[in-house]
Protein backbone atom coordinates (compact mmCIF):
# COMPACT_ATOMS: atom_id res chain seq x y z
CA UNK A 1 0.00 0.00 0.00
CA UNK A 2 2.62 2.37 0.91
CA UNK A 3 6.42 2.12 -0.85
CA UNK A 4 9.51 3.76 0.10
CA UNK A 5 11.95 3.80 -2.71
CA UNK A 6 15.14 5.20 -2.19
CA UNK A 7 13.47 8.25 -0.56
CA UNK A 8 14.92 10.98 0.29
CA UNK A 9 14.41 14.65 1.97
CA UNK A 10 16.66 17.21 2.37
CA UNK A 11 15.79 20.78 3.59
CA UNK A 12 16.80 24.03 2.30
CA UNK A 13 19.59 24.31 4.66
CA UNK A 14 20.99 21.29 3.72
CA UNK A 15 19.78 19.47 6.81
CA UNK A 16 19.02 15.75 6.01
CA UNK A 17 15.48 14.74 7.00
CA UNK A 18 15.52 11.29 5.60
CA UNK A 19 18.17 9.56 3.56
CA UNK A 20 17.71 6.87 0.79
CA UNK A 21 14.83 5.11 2.67
CA UNK A 22 13.42 1.50 1.40
CA UNK A 23 10.56 0.61 3.41
CA UNK A 24 6.84 -1.02 2.42
CA UNK A 25 4.12 -1.18 4.52
CA UNK A 26 0.90 -3.23 3.85
CA UNK A 27 -2.84 -2.68 4.16
CA UNK A 28 -3.81 -3.15 7.63
CA UNK A 29 -0.50 -2.59 9.37
CA UNK A 30 -0.12 -1.29 12.66
CA UNK A 31 3.35 0.29 12.81
CA UNK A 32 5.25 2.27 15.47
CA UNK A 33 8.35 4.41 13.94
CA UNK A 34 10.78 5.17 16.71
CA UNK A 35 13.80 6.88 16.83
CA UNK A 36 15.71 9.74 18.92
CA UNK A 37 14.48 13.20 18.32
CA UNK A 38 15.86 14.67 14.57
CA UNK A 39 15.82 11.17 13.27
CA UNK A 40 13.54 11.80 10.77
CA UNK A 41 9.94 10.38 12.46
CA UNK A 42 8.33 13.68 11.60
CA UNK A 43 9.71 14.46 8.44
CA UNK A 44 8.48 10.57 7.21
CA UNK A 45 4.91 11.46 8.03
CA UNK A 46 5.12 15.01 6.73
CA UNK A 47 6.06 13.22 3.49
CA UNK A 48 3.22 10.64 3.53
CA UNK A 49 0.55 13.44 4.58
CA UNK A 50 2.48 15.46 1.50
CA UNK A 51 3.15 18.55 3.69
CA UNK A 52 6.80 17.68 2.55
CA UNK A 53 8.08 16.27 -1.06
CA UNK A 54 11.00 13.61 -1.19
CA UNK A 55 13.94 15.66 -2.87
CA UNK A 56 14.84 12.53 -4.18
CA UNK A 57 13.58 8.77 -4.87
CA UNK A 58 9.91 7.88 -5.04
CA UNK A 59 7.26 7.35 -1.98
CA UNK A 60 3.67 5.90 -3.74
CA UNK A 61 0.89 5.30 -1.64
CA UNK A 62 -2.22 2.81 -3.59
CA UNK A 63 0.81 2.63 -6.39
CA UNK A 64 0.40 6.86 -6.74
CA UNK A 65 3.62 8.62 -6.62
CA UNK A 66 3.00 11.52 -4.18
CA UNK A 67 5.77 13.76 -6.03
CA UNK A 68 3.24 13.72 -9.32
CA UNK A 69 -0.42 14.32 -7.41
CA UNK A 70 -1.87 17.76 -8.59
CA UNK A 71 -2.38 20.99 -6.62
CA UNK A 72 -6.18 20.37 -7.48
CA UNK A 73 -5.71 16.51 -6.67
CA UNK A 74 -3.91 17.04 -3.21
CA UNK A 75 -7.05 17.34 -1.07
CA UNK A 76 -8.71 14.03 -2.40
CA UNK A 77 -5.15 12.37 -1.36
CA UNK A 78 -5.38 13.72 1.97
CA UNK A 79 -8.86 12.70 2.87
CA UNK A 80 -7.32 9.10 2.02
CA UNK A 81 -5.44 9.94 5.84
CA UNK A 82 -6.16 11.14 9.48
CA UNK A 83 -3.37 13.08 10.91
CA UNK A 84 -2.96 13.36 14.91
CA UNK A 85 -0.64 15.76 16.18
CA UNK A 86 1.14 15.42 19.61
CA UNK A 87 -0.32 18.93 21.03
CA UNK A 88 -3.81 18.21 19.84
CA UNK A 89 -4.54 20.84 17.32
CA UNK A 90 -7.77 21.58 18.46
CA UNK A 91 -9.48 24.87 17.53
CA UNK A 92 -9.70 26.72 21.10
CA UNK A 93 -13.28 28.50 19.84
CA UNK A 94 -15.29 25.11 19.02
CA UNK A 95 -16.87 22.09 21.20
CA UNK A 96 -15.54 18.79 20.62
CA UNK A 97 -18.64 18.23 18.19
CA UNK A 98 -17.96 21.02 16.14
CA UNK A 99 -14.28 20.32 16.08
CA UNK A 100 -15.02 16.73 14.70
CA UNK A 101 -17.73 18.22 12.08
CA UNK A 102 -14.99 20.52 10.97
CA UNK A 103 -13.54 17.74 9.15
CA UNK A 104 -16.53 16.94 7.64
CA UNK A 105 -17.73 20.50 6.80
CA UNK A 106 -14.14 20.95 4.80
CA UNK A 107 -14.96 18.65 2.44
CA UNK A 108 -18.45 19.55 1.61
CA UNK A 109 -20.63 16.80 3.14
CA UNK A 110 -24.22 17.36 3.56
CA UNK A 111 -25.72 18.49 7.18
CA UNK A 112 -26.98 14.77 7.91
CA UNK A 113 -23.98 13.26 6.94
CA UNK A 114 -21.65 15.45 8.97
CA UNK A 115 -23.96 15.27 12.20
CA UNK A 116 -24.04 11.25 11.61
CA UNK A 117 -20.66 10.58 11.09
CA UNK A 118 -19.87 12.97 13.78
CA UNK A 119 -22.08 11.63 16.24
CA UNK A 120 -20.20 7.79 15.18
CA UNK A 121 -16.91 9.34 15.89
CA UNK A 122 -17.32 11.08 19.23
CA UNK A 123 -18.82 7.55 20.33
CA UNK A 124 -16.12 5.31 19.21
CA UNK A 125 -14.15 7.85 21.35
CA UNK A 126 -16.06 7.73 24.14
CA UNK A 127 -17.32 11.12 24.45
CA UNK A 128 -20.45 11.58 23.29
CA UNK A 129 -21.49 12.89 26.62
CA UNK A 130 -18.64 15.40 26.52
CA UNK A 131 -19.45 17.01 23.04
CA UNK A 132 -20.48 19.95 23.89
CA UNK A 133 -17.79 20.82 25.81
CA UNK A 134 -14.55 23.49 24.55
CA UNK A 135 -10.87 22.28 24.40
CA UNK A 136 -10.52 24.19 27.57
CA UNK A 137 -13.00 22.20 29.42
CA UNK A 138 -11.41 18.68 28.47
CA UNK A 139 -8.69 16.41 30.39
CA UNK A 140 -5.17 15.95 27.94
CA UNK A 141 -6.59 12.72 27.26
CA UNK A 142 -9.88 14.03 26.11
CA UNK A 143 -8.44 16.33 23.82
CA UNK A 144 -6.57 13.56 22.14
CA UNK A 145 -9.46 11.50 21.64
CA UNK A 146 -11.43 14.28 19.88
CA UNK A 147 -8.66 14.74 17.81
CA UNK A 148 -8.57 10.67 17.29
CA UNK A 149 -12.36 11.28 16.42
CA UNK A 150 -11.44 14.16 13.88
CA UNK A 151 -8.94 12.30 12.08
CA UNK A 152 -11.18 9.29 11.57
CA UNK A 153 -14.23 11.09 11.02
CA UNK A 154 -13.64 10.85 6.89
CA UNK A 155 -12.77 6.89 7.56
CA UNK A 156 -9.75 7.27 6.15
CA UNK A 157 -7.59 4.22 4.65
CA UNK A 158 -4.68 5.35 6.73
CA UNK A 159 -3.60 7.10 10.65
CA UNK A 160 -0.96 8.94 10.96
CA UNK A 161 0.09 9.88 14.30
CA UNK A 162 2.52 12.07 15.41
CA UNK A 163 3.41 11.42 19.12
CA UNK A 164 0.30 11.31 20.30
CA UNK A 165 0.88 10.42 23.58
CA UNK A 166 3.68 12.62 23.72
CA UNK A 167 1.76 15.09 26.41
CA UNK A 168 -0.57 12.25 28.62
CA UNK A 169 0.66 10.70 31.55
CA UNK A 170 0.68 6.80 31.34
CA UNK A 171 -2.55 5.84 31.50
CA UNK A 172 -4.02 8.69 29.28
CA UNK A 173 -1.53 7.11 26.82
CA UNK A 174 -2.52 3.80 27.27
CA UNK A 175 -5.87 4.61 26.31
CA UNK A 176 -5.07 6.18 23.20
CA UNK A 177 -2.97 3.20 22.32
CA UNK A 178 -6.11 1.14 22.61
CA UNK A 179 -7.85 3.65 20.65
CA UNK A 180 -5.13 3.28 17.55
CA UNK A 181 -5.59 -0.55 17.88
CA UNK A 182 -9.36 -0.47 18.00
CA UNK A 183 -8.85 1.81 14.29
CA UNK A 184 -6.37 -0.61 13.13
CA UNK A 185 -8.60 -3.97 14.28
CA UNK A 186 -11.31 -2.23 11.54
CA UNK A 187 -8.82 -2.57 8.91
CA UNK A 188 -7.25 1.14 8.79
CA UNK A 189 -3.51 1.06 8.25
CA UNK A 190 -1.80 2.70 11.58
CA UNK A 191 1.09 4.79 11.73
CA UNK A 192 2.35 6.18 14.77
CA UNK A 193 5.67 7.96 15.16
CA UNK A 194 6.59 7.68 19.58
CA UNK A 195 8.67 8.49 21.80
CA UNK A 196 6.74 6.12 24.44
CA UNK A 197 9.18 2.92 25.23
CA UNK A 198 6.77 1.41 27.38
CA UNK A 199 3.37 1.63 25.37
CA UNK A 200 5.67 0.06 22.23
CA UNK A 201 7.23 -2.37 24.39
CA UNK A 202 3.87 -3.13 26.14
CA UNK A 203 1.50 -3.16 22.77
CA UNK A 204 3.96 -5.18 20.38
CA UNK A 205 3.45 -4.70 16.09
CA UNK A 206 5.90 -3.72 13.76
CA UNK A 207 8.63 -1.27 14.59
CA UNK A 208 10.87 0.49 12.27
CA UNK A 209 14.18 2.75 13.85
CA UNK A 210 15.12 5.75 12.32
CA UNK A 211 18.47 7.28 13.29
CA UNK A 212 20.16 10.46 11.13
CA UNK A 213 17.38 10.02 9.08
CA UNK A 214 17.74 6.24 7.80
CA UNK A 215 15.91 2.81 9.34
CA UNK A 216 18.51 1.28 11.19
CA UNK A 217 16.11 -1.50 12.08
CA UNK A 218 12.69 -2.92 10.89
CA UNK A 219 11.17 -5.31 13.38
CA UNK A 220 7.99 -7.19 12.70
CA UNK A 221 8.06 -8.42 16.21
CA UNK A 222 7.87 -5.23 18.11
CA UNK A 223 10.25 -3.75 20.70
CA UNK A 224 11.61 -0.44 21.88
CA UNK A 225 14.95 0.07 20.39
CA UNK A 226 17.08 2.85 19.51
CA UNK A 227 20.58 1.63 18.58
CA UNK A 228 20.64 -2.34 18.17
CA UNK A 229 21.04 -3.76 14.31
CA UNK A 230 17.63 -5.27 12.72
CA UNK A 231 17.69 -8.87 13.88
CA UNK A 232 14.99 -10.15 11.42
CA UNK B 1 -22.70 20.44 -2.18
CA UNK B 2 -21.97 23.80 -3.75
CA UNK B 3 -24.82 25.13 -2.10
CA UNK B 4 -23.45 23.05 1.13
CA UNK B 5 -20.17 24.91 0.84
CA UNK B 6 -21.56 28.07 0.28
CA UNK B 7 -23.96 28.18 3.21
CA UNK B 8 -20.93 26.87 5.47
CA UNK B 9 -18.85 29.43 4.48
CA UNK B 10 -21.05 32.77 4.95
CA UNK B 11 -22.15 30.63 8.35
CA UNK B 12 -18.54 30.31 9.45
CA UNK B 13 -17.53 33.97 8.44
CA UNK B 14 -20.40 35.39 10.34
CA UNK B 15 -19.12 33.29 13.19
CA UNK B 16 -15.62 34.65 12.82
CA UNK B 17 -16.73 37.84 12.69
CA UNK B 18 -18.71 37.97 16.37
CA UNK B 19 -15.98 35.92 17.74
CA UNK B 20 -13.37 38.43 17.24
CA UNK B 21 -15.46 41.19 17.69
CA UNK B 22 -12.96 43.61 18.49
CA UNK B 23 -10.51 42.31 15.56
CA UNK B 24 -13.32 42.83 13.00
CA UNK B 25 -14.43 46.53 14.84
CA UNK B 26 -10.38 47.26 14.01
CA UNK B 27 -10.58 46.46 10.74
CA UNK B 28 -13.80 48.16 9.91
CA UNK B 29 -12.39 50.81 11.61
CA UNK B 30 -9.18 50.44 9.70
CA UNK B 31 -10.89 50.76 6.26
CA UNK B 32 -13.38 52.96 7.23
CA UNK B 33 -10.25 55.93 8.48
CA UNK B 34 -8.18 55.31 5.28
CA UNK B 35 -11.00 55.21 2.73
CA UNK B 36 -12.41 58.51 4.64
CA UNK B 37 -8.93 59.79 4.05
CA UNK B 38 -8.70 59.23 0.84
CA UNK B 39 -12.11 60.24 -0.35
CA UNK B 40 -11.18 63.87 1.48
CA UNK B 41 -7.86 63.92 -0.95
CA UNK B 42 -9.90 63.45 -3.80
CA UNK B 43 -12.69 65.85 -3.13
CA UNK B 44 -9.83 68.07 -2.54
CA UNK B 45 -8.43 67.39 -5.82
CA UNK B 46 -12.12 67.47 -7.62
CA UNK B 47 -12.30 71.24 -5.94
CA UNK B 48 -8.81 72.46 -7.16
CA UNK B 49 -9.88 71.23 -10.47
CA UNK B 50 -12.97 72.66 -10.53
CA UNK B 51 -12.03 76.24 -9.14
CA UNK B 52 -9.62 76.25 -11.62
CA UNK B 53 -12.42 75.21 -14.34
CA UNK B 54 -14.77 77.91 -13.17
CA UNK B 55 -11.94 80.47 -13.94
CA UNK B 56 -11.03 79.02 -17.01
CA UNK B 57 -14.52 79.78 -18.14
CA UNK B 58 -14.56 83.29 -16.71
CA UNK B 59 -11.76 83.96 -19.64
CA UNK B 60 -12.45 85.46 -22.78
CA UNK B 61 -10.27 87.93 -25.37
CA UNK B 62 -11.56 91.16 -26.06
CA UNK B 63 -10.54 92.49 -29.41
CA UNK B 64 -10.51 96.34 -29.77
CA UNK B 65 -11.17 97.19 -33.86
CA UNK B 66 -9.60 100.25 -35.48
CA UNK B 67 -12.07 103.38 -35.80
CA UNK B 68 -14.12 103.80 -37.31
CA UNK B 69 -14.85 100.80 -38.26
CA UNK B 70 -17.09 99.40 -41.37
CA UNK B 71 -20.18 97.51 -40.29
CA UNK B 72 -19.60 95.18 -43.82
CA UNK B 73 -16.24 93.83 -42.45
CA UNK B 74 -16.80 93.67 -38.94
CA UNK B 75 -19.75 91.04 -40.30
CA UNK B 76 -17.26 89.30 -42.02
CA UNK B 77 -14.90 89.21 -38.65
CA UNK B 78 -17.55 87.89 -37.00
CA UNK B 79 -18.29 85.17 -39.51
CA UNK B 80 -14.37 83.95 -39.50
CA UNK B 81 -14.49 83.96 -36.15
CA UNK B 82 -17.44 81.44 -35.35
CA UNK B 83 -15.78 79.03 -37.37
CA UNK B 84 -12.35 79.56 -35.96
CA UNK B 85 -11.36 76.57 -33.84
CA UNK B 86 -11.46 76.71 -30.00
CA UNK B 87 -13.76 80.07 -30.10
CA UNK B 88 -16.84 78.81 -28.14
CA UNK B 89 -18.77 82.52 -28.88
CA UNK B 90 -18.09 85.54 -30.10
CA UNK B 91 -20.35 88.88 -29.69
CA UNK B 92 -20.38 92.22 -31.30
CA UNK B 93 -19.73 95.31 -28.81
CA UNK B 94 -20.54 98.29 -30.47
CA UNK B 95 -18.96 101.73 -29.33
CA UNK B 96 -22.27 102.86 -27.60
CA UNK B 97 -23.28 99.65 -25.77
CA UNK B 98 -19.41 99.52 -24.82
CA UNK B 99 -20.44 103.45 -23.39
CA UNK B 100 -23.53 102.51 -21.96
CA UNK B 101 -22.29 99.45 -19.93
CA UNK B 102 -19.32 101.36 -18.50
CA UNK B 103 -21.64 104.02 -17.18
CA UNK B 104 -24.09 101.59 -15.70
CA UNK B 105 -20.70 100.30 -14.10
CA UNK B 106 -20.08 104.02 -12.85
CA UNK B 107 -23.21 104.41 -12.11
CA UNK B 108 -22.33 104.56 -8.17
CA UNK B 109 -19.29 106.68 -8.41
CA UNK B 110 -19.52 110.60 -8.61
CA UNK B 111 -18.65 110.80 -11.55
CA UNK B 112 -21.38 111.42 -14.72
CA UNK B 113 -19.60 109.79 -17.46
CA UNK B 114 -21.61 111.24 -20.43
CA UNK B 115 -22.03 114.39 -18.83
CA UNK B 116 -18.15 114.46 -18.46
CA UNK B 117 -17.54 113.20 -22.36
CA UNK B 118 -19.86 115.88 -23.16
CA UNK B 119 -21.62 113.45 -26.27
CA UNK B 120 -18.11 112.39 -27.31
CA UNK B 121 -17.47 108.28 -27.34
CA UNK B 122 -13.67 107.38 -27.02
CA UNK B 123 -14.26 103.51 -26.88
CA UNK B 124 -14.20 101.40 -29.76
CA UNK B 125 -16.32 98.78 -30.95
CA UNK B 126 -14.97 95.53 -30.28
CA UNK B 127 -15.26 91.92 -30.11
CA UNK B 128 -15.76 89.65 -26.82
CA UNK B 129 -14.35 86.17 -27.91
CA UNK B 130 -14.68 83.11 -25.06
CA UNK B 131 -12.78 80.18 -26.10
CA UNK B 132 -12.68 76.24 -24.44
CA UNK B 133 -9.53 76.29 -22.70
CA UNK B 134 -6.85 78.65 -21.48
CA UNK B 135 -4.19 77.05 -22.99
CA UNK B 136 -5.84 78.38 -26.33
CA UNK B 137 -6.18 81.82 -25.36
CA UNK B 138 -2.78 82.67 -26.58
CA UNK B 139 -2.45 81.53 -30.08
CA UNK B 140 -5.88 83.27 -30.69
CA UNK B 141 -5.36 86.12 -29.18
CA UNK B 142 -2.28 86.68 -31.42
CA UNK B 143 -4.25 85.36 -34.59
CA UNK B 144 -6.90 88.09 -34.11
CA UNK B 145 -4.37 90.49 -33.52
CA UNK B 146 -2.81 90.26 -37.26
CA UNK B 147 -6.74 91.13 -38.28
CA UNK B 148 -6.47 94.00 -40.64
CA UNK B 149 -9.53 95.98 -38.92
CA UNK B 150 -8.45 94.51 -35.31
CA UNK B 151 -6.65 97.38 -33.08
CA UNK B 152 -5.39 95.45 -30.29
CA UNK B 153 -6.45 92.51 -28.24
CA UNK B 154 -6.72 92.31 -24.68
CA UNK B 155 -6.61 88.73 -22.79
CA UNK B 156 -5.25 88.92 -19.36
CA UNK B 157 -2.33 87.11 -20.24
CA UNK B 158 -1.28 87.00 -16.14
CA UNK B 159 -4.79 85.39 -15.11
CA UNK B 160 -4.48 83.04 -18.13
CA UNK B 161 -0.81 81.81 -16.97
CA UNK B 162 -1.88 81.38 -13.66
CA UNK B 163 -5.30 79.17 -13.97
CA UNK B 164 -3.20 77.30 -16.57
CA UNK B 165 -0.62 76.23 -13.68
CA UNK B 166 -3.05 76.13 -10.89
CA UNK B 167 -4.95 73.69 -13.36
CA UNK B 168 -1.62 71.42 -13.48
CA UNK B 169 -0.57 71.46 -9.88
CA UNK B 170 -4.25 70.49 -9.37
CA UNK B 171 -4.23 67.30 -11.71
CA UNK B 172 -0.58 66.65 -10.42
CA UNK B 173 -0.75 67.39 -6.58
CA UNK B 174 -3.94 65.46 -6.59
CA UNK B 175 -3.47 62.81 -8.32
CA UNK B 176 -0.14 62.00 -6.11
CA UNK B 177 -1.94 61.91 -3.48
CA UNK B 178 -4.46 59.85 -4.64
CA UNK B 179 -1.89 57.38 -5.89
CA UNK B 180 0.22 57.51 -2.21
CA UNK B 181 -3.59 57.19 -0.35
CA UNK B 182 -4.27 54.42 -2.79
CA UNK B 183 -0.72 52.58 -1.60
CA UNK B 184 -1.88 53.35 2.20
CA UNK B 185 -5.22 52.10 2.42
CA UNK B 186 -4.25 48.92 0.37
CA UNK B 187 -1.11 48.45 2.88
CA UNK B 188 -2.87 49.52 6.28
CA UNK B 189 -5.69 46.69 5.47
CA UNK B 190 -3.88 44.31 4.16
CA UNK B 191 -2.11 44.39 7.22
CA UNK B 192 -5.13 44.47 9.62
CA UNK B 193 -6.60 41.92 7.73
CA UNK B 194 -3.31 39.68 8.22
CA UNK B 195 -4.03 40.20 11.72
CA UNK B 196 -7.10 38.28 11.42
CA UNK B 197 -5.84 35.52 8.75
CA UNK B 198 -3.15 34.91 11.18
CA UNK B 199 -5.00 34.57 14.40
CA UNK B 200 -6.62 31.46 12.15
CA UNK B 201 -3.76 29.46 10.99
CA UNK B 202 -3.95 26.57 12.43
CA UNK B 203 -7.56 26.30 11.42
CA UNK B 204 -6.07 26.89 7.87
CA UNK B 205 -3.31 23.84 8.51
CA UNK B 206 -5.93 21.73 9.87
CA UNK B 207 -8.06 22.57 7.14
CA UNK B 208 -5.84 21.59 4.43
CA UNK B 209 -4.85 18.43 6.21
CA UNK B 210 -8.53 17.11 6.19
CA UNK B 211 -8.33 17.47 2.18
CA UNK B 212 -10.51 21.04 1.70
CA UNK B 213 -9.95 22.69 -1.45
CA UNK B 214 -8.16 26.19 -1.97
CA UNK B 215 -11.17 27.13 -2.80
CA UNK B 216 -13.13 26.02 0.00
CA UNK B 217 -10.20 27.54 2.92
CA UNK B 218 -10.35 30.78 0.81
CA UNK B 219 -14.26 31.23 0.59
CA UNK B 220 -15.15 32.07 4.27
CA UNK B 221 -11.99 34.71 4.22
CA UNK B 222 -13.14 35.98 1.06
CA UNK B 223 -16.87 36.48 2.30
CA UNK B 224 -15.35 38.22 5.68
CA UNK B 225 -12.80 40.50 4.03
CA UNK B 226 -16.04 41.54 1.61
CA UNK B 227 -18.25 42.30 4.52
CA UNK B 228 -15.43 44.11 6.53
CA UNK B 229 -14.74 46.01 3.65
CA UNK B 230 -18.38 46.64 2.67
CA UNK B 231 -18.89 47.85 6.41
CA UNK B 232 -15.88 50.19 6.46
CA UNK B 233 -15.87 51.95 3.05
CA UNK B 234 -19.93 52.57 3.92
CA UNK B 235 -18.85 54.12 7.10
CA UNK B 236 -16.27 56.22 5.19
CA UNK B 237 -18.60 57.30 2.58
CA UNK B 238 -21.71 58.10 5.26
CA UNK B 239 -19.07 60.27 6.97
CA UNK B 240 -17.64 62.04 4.13
CA UNK B 241 -21.11 62.35 2.09
CA UNK B 242 -22.43 64.03 5.67
CA UNK B 243 -19.16 65.80 6.42
CA UNK B 244 -19.18 67.56 3.01
CA UNK B 245 -22.52 68.60 2.85
CA UNK B 246 -21.57 70.08 6.04
CA UNK B 247 -18.76 72.15 4.95
CA UNK B 248 -20.82 73.27 2.22
CA UNK B 249 -23.73 74.84 3.84
CA UNK B 250 -20.62 76.51 5.81
CA UNK B 251 -18.90 77.64 3.14
CA UNK B 252 -21.91 78.77 0.60
CA UNK B 253 -23.38 80.73 3.77
CA UNK B 254 -20.14 82.24 5.20
CA UNK B 255 -17.64 82.22 2.04
CA UNK B 256 -19.98 82.47 -0.65
CA UNK B 257 -17.08 83.68 -2.84
CA UNK B 258 -15.19 80.52 -2.59
CA UNK B 259 -16.69 78.17 -5.29
CA UNK B 260 -16.82 74.84 -3.80
CA UNK B 261 -18.03 72.07 -6.22
CA UNK B 262 -21.50 70.88 -4.90
CA UNK B 263 -22.96 67.90 -7.33
CA UNK B 264 -25.25 64.99 -5.85
CA UNK B 265 -24.98 62.36 -8.28
CA UNK B 266 -21.02 63.28 -7.76
CA UNK B 267 -21.55 62.51 -3.99
CA UNK B 268 -23.74 59.37 -4.68
CA UNK B 269 -20.82 58.45 -6.87
CA UNK B 270 -17.82 58.83 -4.16
CA UNK B 271 -20.47 56.69 -1.72
CA UNK B 272 -20.87 53.95 -3.83
CA UNK B 273 -17.25 54.09 -5.20
CA UNK B 274 -16.58 53.87 -1.63
CA UNK B 275 -18.66 50.89 -0.86
CA UNK B 276 -17.14 49.13 -4.24
CA UNK B 277 -13.23 50.39 -3.67
CA UNK B 278 -13.84 48.78 0.13
CA UNK B 279 -15.25 45.72 -0.91
CA UNK B 280 -12.68 44.98 -3.40
CA UNK B 281 -9.67 45.81 -1.06
CA UNK B 282 -11.72 43.64 2.00
CA UNK B 283 -12.00 40.48 -0.79
CA UNK B 284 -8.58 41.09 -2.64
CA UNK B 285 -6.78 41.76 0.80
CA UNK B 286 -8.04 38.33 2.40
CA UNK B 287 -7.21 36.52 -0.44
CA UNK B 288 -3.70 37.72 -0.58
CA UNK B 289 -3.63 36.94 3.32
CA UNK B 290 -4.55 33.20 3.14
CA UNK B 291 -2.67 32.70 0.18
CA UNK B 292 0.83 32.07 1.65
CA UNK B 293 -0.74 29.85 4.34
CA UNK B 294 -2.38 27.56 1.45
CA UNK B 295 1.46 26.41 0.24
CA UNK B 296 1.76 23.41 2.16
Amino acid sequence: MIQFTNASHKFKNGTVGLANIDLEIDAGEFLYIVGESGAGKSTLTKLLIRELKATSGTIRVDNVDLAKISKRKLPYYRRKIGFVFQNFRLLSDRSAYENVAFSCECIGLPRREVVKRTKEALNFVGLADRKNHYPRELSGGEQQRVAIARAIVNKPQIVIADEPTGNLDPNHGEEILRLFEAINANGTTVIMATHDELLVDKHPHRVITLSGGHIIRDSMNGGYYLDVPDEN
Amino acid sequence: MFLTKTKYSLRDSLRQIFRHKLLSFLTILTIAITLTLLSVASLVAINSYYASQDIEDQLRIVAFLKQPSDPADNTKLLEKLEKTDHVESVKYVSKEEALKSLSSEMKNTDLDLEETLNGDNPLPDSFQITVDKAENIEGLAKSIANEKIVDSVNYGQDLVDNVMSLNRSALVIGGVIILLMVLATLFLINITIQLTVNSRKHEIHIMKLVGAKNSFIRMPFFIEGVILGALGSALAGLFVYWGYENIYSYISANLPFLPLFNNNYLMILLLVGNVIVGVFLGAVGSSFAVRKHLKI
